[in-house]
C-alpha cells in the first residue's frame, strides 16, 4: 500500500514538473517567440541581446530568445526541424536559406510588414541584391533583409603603396595577377578567399560573375550553361582561380579555409588580397584593430569574357523570415518585433556587430547618424560610399537572377559545386570533367526539383 | 495450452520494456530503411516511387560510390594495422608489475576516454598548417621545408585522419592485449628460456600463436567499429578536400543530408550493413571455434 502511494505522488510530481516545464512563460501571460541566425559571432550575439532587451522592455508582454546554427549545420537542423516539426517562429538568415525555406513551405509572406517599415515603398535600395532577391514571381516578399554584403577585392593598401601599385590600374584579371606575382616576389602570399567544401562554391559563382557570366537568365530564370559562350566564361573562372592556387598565390592549406580564415589571415598581414565580402574589418577590429588603416576595397577586376567594367558582383543578404505556423498565432508579435528592428538604432546595432560587411539597405538608415556612429564604420564611410556606387549596381547572387528560385536554396545547401571547384583545384580533375560534373548535378538538381530549365513561360 | 505462472508473466513483464525499446529504435528504422533502398525518395520534395532494385544498380555504376568504398577500405585496414600494431607493442611494454603500472596503463588510456569532438578539435587544431604545433616542430626542426597542410592536401588528408583514428583507438585494443598476454602461461616462457630462445622467438612462437585467434576475433570486431567510424572524420575533414576523406558513412550522409536523396543514401548503407554482416559472420564463426 506505500509502495502504491509513493507510485501515485511520484507520478503527480512529475506531471506537476511537465505542466510547469512547458508553461511558465504562459502562465505569466507572455507571448514567447524565437529566432534561429546563422549570424553567431560574439559581436552578433551582443548586438542581438541589445536589440532584445530594448524589446522586450518596451514590451514586456513579450520574450525573445534567439538560437545560433551556424551556416555549416543549418540545413541539417532546419531538416530535422521540418521533419520534427519543431521549428522557430523566425529566422535571420541569408537569402539562399530563405529560398531554401520557402520551397520548404515553411515560411509566411512579409508583405503586410514590409508595408508597415517602409510605407512608400522607397526606403529600401533598389538592386537584385535587396529585397528582390526574397520576392517570388508571384509578388510576395518572403524576407526582408536587415543587411547585405557584397563581395570585392579586399586588399593592403600599404603593400599596394610600397610598391608604388594604384589600386584603381588593376581592372582585369591579367592585372591583378601581375600585382599577385609581384606581391609574391616580395615575399607575400598574393590571395586568401574561402575554398573550403562548404564555402568553394561561392568563388566559382563570384569569379563567373566577374567574367560577366550569370547561371541563369535575368527576365526567365533559364539555365544559360548549356550556352558556349557563357559556359566558357564558367571555364575561364575555373582556369583563373587553378592558375592563381597553382602558382603559389593563394596560401597552403587553402582548400579548407573557411570565411574565419582568410578573414584572419587579412587581419594579421598573411595576405595581401582576399576575396571577400568586408568581414575582414571585423575580423582586425577585434585581432589586430592596428591593421584597420591599411585596409581598402576595390571592385573586382573583369574576366577575360566580361563586357562591362565593374563587372557582376555577388552579393548575400540577411534577411528576417517569419515561419508559416508561427504566423497564424503569434502575428501581432512577431510584427512588432520586425518593425522594432527595422528602426535605424537597432539596424545600426546589428550592422555594428560584423561593421562593412553588414551594410544597410534602407535609405534611412544610410542617411541617418546613427549608422556611421559606429567608429570604425565611420572609419570606412569610403569604402562603403565605394561599394555602394561601384559594385551594388551590379550585384546579385547565383541562382537569385530571376529572383529566389528553388535551385537557388540548392546551390548553397548541397556540395556538388563545391565538390568540383575543389576537385579542379586540389584532386587534378580536367577542366572538362569538372565542367560535365557542373552541368550534369546542376540539370540533376533542375530536374529533381521540377526547375523549368528553359525558363518561366509567363 | 500451458498457462504462465505468475512469475513468469511478471518476467515477461519486465521484459516489455526492452522489448519495446528494440522493435521502436532498432527494428523498425531498420526495416524502414530496407524498404526505402527500394523507393526514389527525396526527402525535399517529399516525391516517392517505387525504383525496385534501381538505387542498387545505379550504386554499383556510381564512381563516387566506388571512390568512397576504395577509401573505406584503406581507412580501415591501415586503422586496424596501426591500432593492432601500436597497441601490441604498448601492450608487452605495459604487460609487467613494477610501482606506479595502474597509473601508467590508465594514462595510456586517455585518447580513448576523451570524447570524440574533443580528439577531433584538437588533432585539427595542432595539424593546422597555420597555427598547428606538430608543423610548427616539423619546420623548427627542418624536418619539412614549410608548412605541411595535413588536412587540406589531398594526399595527406586521409592518413593524417588515420594516424588520429589510430592514436584514438588503440587504447581499447592494448587493454584487450594486456588481459590476454597475461593469460599466456609463464611456464611456456620459462622453458623457452631454459632452451636459450630470444625475446624474439618467445614473442614469434609462443606470445603470437597463443594470441592468433584472440587478436582475429579483436581485430573482426574493430574493423566492424573502424568501417563505420563517421564523427571523427566528419568533425576532421566533413569528407573533404576534394572528396580525399570521403568514406562511405560519410557519403551516405551526403546523399541524405546533402541531397535528400534518402533512398539512394539507404542503399548505400544497406551495402555497408551487408559487409558487416559478412563480417560478423567470421567473427562468430571465430569465437564459436575459440569457445
Amino acid at each position: 500500500m506505500k509502495k502504491r502511494g509513493t507510485l501515485v505522488v511520484f507520478i503527480l510530481l512529475i506531471s506537476v514538473l511537465a505542466v510547469f516545464a512547458n508553461g511558465t512563460n504562459e502562465s505569466e501571460g507572455k507571448t514567447h517567440l524565437t529566432f534561429w541566425t546563422a549570424l553567431t559571432t560574439t559581436a552578433d550575439q551582443q548586438a542581438h541581446q541589445k536589440i532584445i532587451e530594448a524589446f522586450q522592455a518596451e514590451n514586456p508582454d513579450i520574450e525573445v530568445t534567439v538560437e545560433y546554427v551556424s551556416h555549416k549545420d543549418w540545413y541539417t537542423r532546419m531538416m530535422t526541424s521540418v521533419t520534427s516539426g519543431d521549428y522557430p517562429d523566425m529566422v535571420l538568415c541569408d537569402q539562399s536559406e530563405v529560398a531554401w525555406m520557402y520551397y520548404q513551405g515553411m515560411l509566411a509572406p512579409m508583405n503586410d510588414v514590409l508595408s508597415a517599415i517602409d510605407p512608400t515603398g522607397t526606403d529600401f535600395v533598389s538592386g537584385k541584391a535587396s529585397i528582390d532577391s526574397c520576392r517570388t514571381r508571384d509578388g510576395n516578399v518572403w524576407g526582408i533583409p536587415f543587411s547585405m554584403n557584397i563581395n570585392a577585392i579586399w586588399y593592403r593598401a600599404d603593400i599596394l603603396d610600397d610598391l608604388g601599385i594604384d589600386p584603381d590600374s588593376i581592372r582585369t584579371w591579367d592585372d591583378l595577377y601581375e600585382v599577385c606575382e609581384l606581391v609574391k616576389g616580395q615575399g607575400y602570399t598574393a590571395m586568401g578567399m574561402a575554398l573550403a567544401r562548404e564555402a568553394a562554391y561561392q568563388q566559382l559563382c563570384i569569379w563567373s560573375n566577374a567574367n560577366g557570366c550569370n547561371f541563369f537568365d535575368e527576365e526567365n530564370g533559364a539555365y544559360l550553361l548549356d550556352i558556349p559562350s557563357e559556359r566558357k566564361k564558367v571555364e575561364d573562372a575555373l582556369l583563373y582561380l587553378k592558375k592563381l592556387n597553382d602558382n603559389g598565390m593563394m596560401p597552403a592549406g587553402v582548400s579548407n579555409w573557411m570565411w574565419v580564415d582568410y578573414r584572419t589571415a587579412m587581419a594579421n598581414g598573411e595576405v595581401v588580397f582576399t576575396s571577400s565580402w568586408g568581414g575582414d574589418i571585423g575580423v582586425a577590429s577585434e585581432v589586430n584593430p592596428d591593421m584597420l588603416e591599411n585596409l581598402s576595397v576595390m571592385v573586382h577586376p573583369v574576366g577575360p569574357d566580361g563586357e562591362e567594367y565593374p563587372p557582376y558582383h555577388d552579393a548575400g543578404i540577411w534577411a528576417w523570415s517569419i515561419t508559416a505556423g508561427a504566423y497564424e498565432t503569434k502575428k501581432e508579435a512577431i510584427d512588432k518585433w520586425i518593425e522594432f528592428f527595422f528602426e535605424p538604432e537597432n539596424i545600426s546595432i546589428a550592422c555594428a556587430a560584423r561593421p562593412v560587411y553588414n551594410l544597410p539597405l534602407q535609405k534611412s538608415v544610410l542617411e541617418s547618424d546613427v549608422f556611421y556612429s559606429d567608429p570604425i564604420t565611420e572609419m570606412f564611410k569610403d569604402e562603403i560610399e565605394y561599394l555602394f556606387e561601384y559594385a551594388l549596381p551590379t550585384a546579385r547572387r547565383v541562382g537569385f537572377e530571376a529572383g529566389p528560385s528553388i535551385v537557388a536554396g540548392q546551390i548553397s545547401s548541397q556540395l556538388f559545386l563545391s565538390d568540383a571547384v575543389q576537385n579542379y583545384l586540389f584532386n587534378n580533375w580536367s577542366l572538362e570533367e569538372t565542367m560535365e560534373y557542373i552541368d550534369s548535378n546542376m540539370k540533376d538538381v533542375m530536374e529533381e526539383f521540377n526547375y523549368p530549365i528553359d525558363g518561366y513561360n509567363e | 495450452m500451458r498457462r504462465l505462472t505468475r512469475e513468469a508473466k511478471i518476467g515477461y513483464l519486465f521484459l516489455l520494456p526492452s522489448i519495446a525499446v528494440f522493435l521502436c529504435f532498432v527494428l523498425y528504422p531498420f526495416i524502414y530503411t530496407i524498404v526505402l533502398s527500394f523507393f526514389d525518395y527525396n526527402w525535399f520534395t517529399k516525391k516517392t516511387l517505387f525504383n525496385g532494385i534501381g538505387n542498387y544498380i545505379s550504386l554499383f555504376s556510381d564512381q563516387t560510390f566506388w571512390a568512397a568504398l576504395g577509401r573505406t577500405i584503406f581507412y580501415t585496414i591501415g586503422t586496424l594495422a596501426g591500432q593492432c600494431i601500436l597497441a601490441f607493442g604498448i601492450a608487452l611494454l605495459l604487460n609487467k608489475e613494477y610501482a606506479g603500472i595502474g597509473i601508467i596503463r590508465s594514462i595510456f588510456l586517455l585518447p580513448w576516454i576523451l570524447p570524440t569532438v574533443v580528439t577531433a578539435l584538437a588533432w585539427r587544431m595542432m595539424l593546422h598548417e597555420r597555427w598547428g604545433v606538430i608543423t610548427y616542430l616539423l619546420e623548427l626542426f627542418n624536418i619539412t621545408d614549410g608548412r605541411v597542410a595535413f588536412l587540406a592536401d589531398t594526399a595527406l588528408a586521409l592518413p593524417s585522419v588515420m594516424a588520429v583514428s589510430i592514436w584514438r583507438g588503440f587504447p581499447l585494443l592494448m587493454v584487450s592485449f594486456i588481459a590476454a598476454l597475461q593469460s599466456v602461461p609463464k611456464e611456456l616462457y620459462e622453458a623457452a628460456i631454459i632452451d636459450g630462445a630470444s625475446w624474439f622467438n618467445q614473442l614469434f612462437h609462443i606470445t603470437l600463436p597463443y594470441l592468433r585467434k584472440l587478436i582475429a576475433i579483436i581485430v573482426l570486431f574493430r574493423t566492424i567499429w573502424v568501417f563505420n567510424d563517421y564523427d571523427l572524420v566528419w568533425l576532421m575533414t566533413r569528407g573533404g578536400p576534394a572528396f580525399a576523406t570521403e568514406t562511405l558513412p560519410i557519403y551516405v550522409y551526403q546523399r541524405s543530408f546533402g541531397a535528400y536523396k534518402f533512398g539512394e543514401a539507404t542503399s548505400i548503407a544497406m551495402v555497408i550493413f551487408f559487409f558487416l554482416v559478412v563480417m560478423s559472420g567470421f567473427y562468430f564463426k571465430l569465437i564459436e571455434k575459440e569457445d
